[in-house]
């Protein structure tokens, strides 16, 4: 049992984590110069540990793909490492390459892509936090415990024939005194590699236990607390985690989209309510502190499960989660960014392709046929129409982008926030290109027209439901849609 | 080699050195942490290990041996060995695979300067063949002081050195950093880190580097006997 669990591996891993709950891969389509690039990350659960990059070239034409990762701790970050080449499939519209993320915090990984018209550049931002400890293979632990019986067993033979026949001439058999000495020299070493096997499990155990403490990743604890009127008090809090990393990067919170925090609330079990707000920092001198009171719109009453999404300082994002009963909330009427809808059975066509929205208006999601599979990145289309069922060519920016998604798994385990461009946040995209003298790519902003697609490959098999939002006459919008991922 | 004679003898002799020196170097990487540090080279722990591993090998081996200056032939090896690698591998070109790189790398970096055991072995060997009655338990209470004292005589002095910028050069390596180690942060290398935090702390260190010295030393005796009987 004790050289079982001594043979169990504990390395632990940093995996790269966005904004969002139980959907650690990263998405991003954006140009690299003249080049346009959808590029899928898929962080390790463990740090140290690889991210495996892919990149489908989507226009032009490209010779070779290097990566290189990054480290952001918006301090002394040091020098990137040497690049690696991506490999090209046949036909060279899809790389594949993987980088190291050696500790936990905000990485970048540069792009840089060659081909006829010139080089293009550009920097995705990956989250990396360890999620889990990664288990020692089976096959390997037993090979390792074979190997540690045979070594044992050797070093306790060896002590005895050492002391039975080690100072007899070549020949001489050992009397019966010679061989009392050797059994008690084989009795003394069995119990001190008995001893050392014993105090190594204890040390190996003890460290894999600290390991695991500081190095697995925790969102920040969300107290949230209701004032019985209309006005909610959210508190984030500190874990080790965080208290252990404040002086090795900045903790400080940056906007994405203009809000520091963007949180949503969702009417369990069902989701038939969905709200999308923006709470106010309480002391917003104190660029720290993680106190934010949140003004509710009028709500009906129920249990809500609340996401709040933050950015930190180096372009670390995180979505904290909570849960609260409230009543029935006579607020006031959305206003800025803020959004909801009802998403209630008799009011979303949920089983369909639409989703009726605004006055008259409806959404539709263009799905090609091809059943949405657990893993695999593909364009969620939707095509936003007006009352007569005509293309909506009047959709304006919301919060800066042509569109947000949220997806929202019906047991609540996964929850991500993606963009047009992808699940990377803005705030944390825009660091990264900063951090690496590239220009803000705005490429998603260009020319809006009546349709939105993100690129995004869902965890895991299950039931999801889609919330898109566009903005038209100064108006949120949101199109429901329910989702089934197959395995 | 206990059973052979003459000129095998002596050929054996030399695996039987060259085999101590490589068990010295594998035992000196596992204190590399204390003794591969150079900013400890003023603080007890820096002698406590070094005594408590060095000793056993080079006496145990002299011991086996029988030869006049085995303590310090095992030492030359080592002492010529680490030095090899460090002199050799930086001629390799080498570039990190992982970041954060905080200092480009453009070779191989090596370890870092061999620990003089040097007159510390003479010193053994010299105690050892010369001084004669009195006992075993005697010679390696005398052997112990000696062997500190000539670790404290050349490698405090040393120390001061290798903090100066004259070490940072090929030959001492001073100036050779990992990837992970950021400029900002060489001036650490380069200054002394007491390990013990008072006055007092240090000298019951260096009290207890004295007294593992001498065990070393004596429980080298012991191995060293043991295995000149061995005779298959």
């Amino acid at each position: 049992m004790r050289a079982c669990r001594l043979a169990v591996l504990i390395v632990m891993l940093n995996s790269s984590v966005f904004a969002h709950v139980g959907s650690p891969n990263v998405y991003l389509e954006s140009d690299a110069g003249p080049y346009h690039l959808l590029l899928s990350i898929n962080p390790p659960a463990m740090i140290p540990g690889v991210a495996q990059v892919q990149a489908r070239v989507t226009s032009g034409t490209v010779n070779s793909i290097s990566i290189t990762p990054v480290y952001v701790n918006g301090k002394d970050q040091g020098l990137p490492p040497t690049p690696d080449l991506m490999q090209p499939s046949a036909d060279s519209q899809w790389f594949t390459g993987k980088v190291w993320l050696m500790e936990s915090g905000s990485w970048e990984v540069r792009v840089e892509v060659s081909g006829p018209q010139g080089i293009g550049r550009l920097a995705v931002p990956v989250p990396a936090f360890a999620r889990r400890t990664l288990p020692m293979q089976k096959a390997l632990g037993i090979l390792l415990f074979g190997l540690m019986l045979l070594l044992s067993i050797g070093i306790i033979s060896i002590a005895g024939a050492a002391a039975r026949e080690g100072g007899l001439r070549g020949g001489t058999s050992p009397s019966p005194q010679n061989r009392r000495l050797g059994r008690l020299a084989m009795a003394i070493s069995a119990a001190l590699v008995a001893t050392v096997l014993a105090l190594g499990n204890w040390w190996w155990n003890a460290q894999a236990a600290d390991l695991k403490q500081g190095m697995i990743y925790s969102a920040p604890p969300l107290t949230v607390a209701f004032d019985g009127k209309d006005q909610l008090s959210l508190r984030m809090n500190e874990n080790f985690w965080h208290k252990s990393r404040k002086d090795q990067w900045s903790m400080t919170l940056i906007p994405d989209h203009g809000h520091l925090m963007h949180a949503f609330l969702l009417r369990m079990p069902t989701m038939d309510r969905f709200y999308h707000l923006h709470p106010e920092q309480v002391d917003p001198e104190q660029a720290n502190d993680g106190s934010f009171t949140l003004k509710l719109p009028s709500i009906p009453a129920g249990k809500y499960k609340i996401f709040a999404d933050i950015v930190r300082g180096t372009g670390f994002p995180e979505t904290m989660v909570s849960e609260i009963d409230l009543p029935d909330v006579k607020g006031e009427a959305f206003s800025g960014d803020d959004s909801g809808v009802d998403a209630s059975v008799e009011r979303s066509s949920a089983t369909t392709n639409t989703s009726p929205v605004g006055d008259g208006g409806r959404m539709v999601w263009e799905q090609d046929g091809a059943a949405l599979k657990a893993g695999q990145v593909a364009w969620l289309r939707f095509r936003v129409e007006d009352a007569d069922h005509k293309p909506a060519n009047d959709l304006e920016p919301y919060m800066g982008m042509a569109g947000h998604a949220e997806f929202v798994k019906s047991d609540f385990s996964v929850f991500a926030h993606i963009h047009p461009a992808g699940s990377v946040p803005m705030a944390s995209l825009m660091i990264a290109q900063k951090d690496s003298g590239l220009p803000m790519d705005h490429s998603s902003m260009h020319a809006l027209t009546n349709e939105v697609s993100f690129p995004y490959g869902f965890p895991q098999p299950g039931d999801y439901r889609l919330f898109v939002q566009v903005k038209r006459h100064g108006e949120v919008e949101t199109g429901v849609f329910d989702a089934h991922v197959g395995d | 080699m206990n059973i052979s004679s003459g000129e095998r003898r002596a050929k054996f002799n030399w695996i039987l050195l060259y085999n101590g020196s490589l068990l010295l170097c594998l035992l000196l990487m596992l204190g590399y942490e204390y003794i591969g540090d150079q900013t400890l080279m003023h603080s007890a722990i820096y002698y406590r290990v070094l005594g408590m591993i060095a000793p056993v090998v080079l006496v145990g081996i002299a011991r086996t041996s029988g030869r006049r200056w085995a303590a310090t032939i095992v030492a030359s090896i080592y002492t010529g060995l680490w030095l090899a690698g460090n002199w050799i591998f930086p001629l390799f070109p080498a570039h990190a695979k992982l970041g954060p790189v905080f200092t480009p790398i453009t070779h191989m970096v090596p370890l870092g300067f061999p620990v003089l055991l040097l007159p510390g072995a003479i010193v053994l060997d010299l105690v050892l063949n010369r001084l004669s009655g009195r006992g075993d338990t005697w010679k390696a209470v005398v052997a112990g002081i000696g062997f500190m004292a000539a670790n404290l005589a050349v490698n405090w002095p040393f120390a001061y050195f290798m903090m100066s910028p004259h070490a940072r050069n090929w030959v001492f390596a001073m100036n050779e950093f990992g990837y992970s180690f950021a400029p900002s942060q060489y001036h650490l290398a380069w200054e002394f880190h007491p390990y013990e935090k008072t006055r007092a702390e240090f000298w019951v260190g260096m009290l207890i580097a004295l007294i593992a010295t001498a065990l070393s030393v004596r429980i080298g005796m012991l191995w060293g006997d043991w295995m000149r009987r061995i005779r298959r």
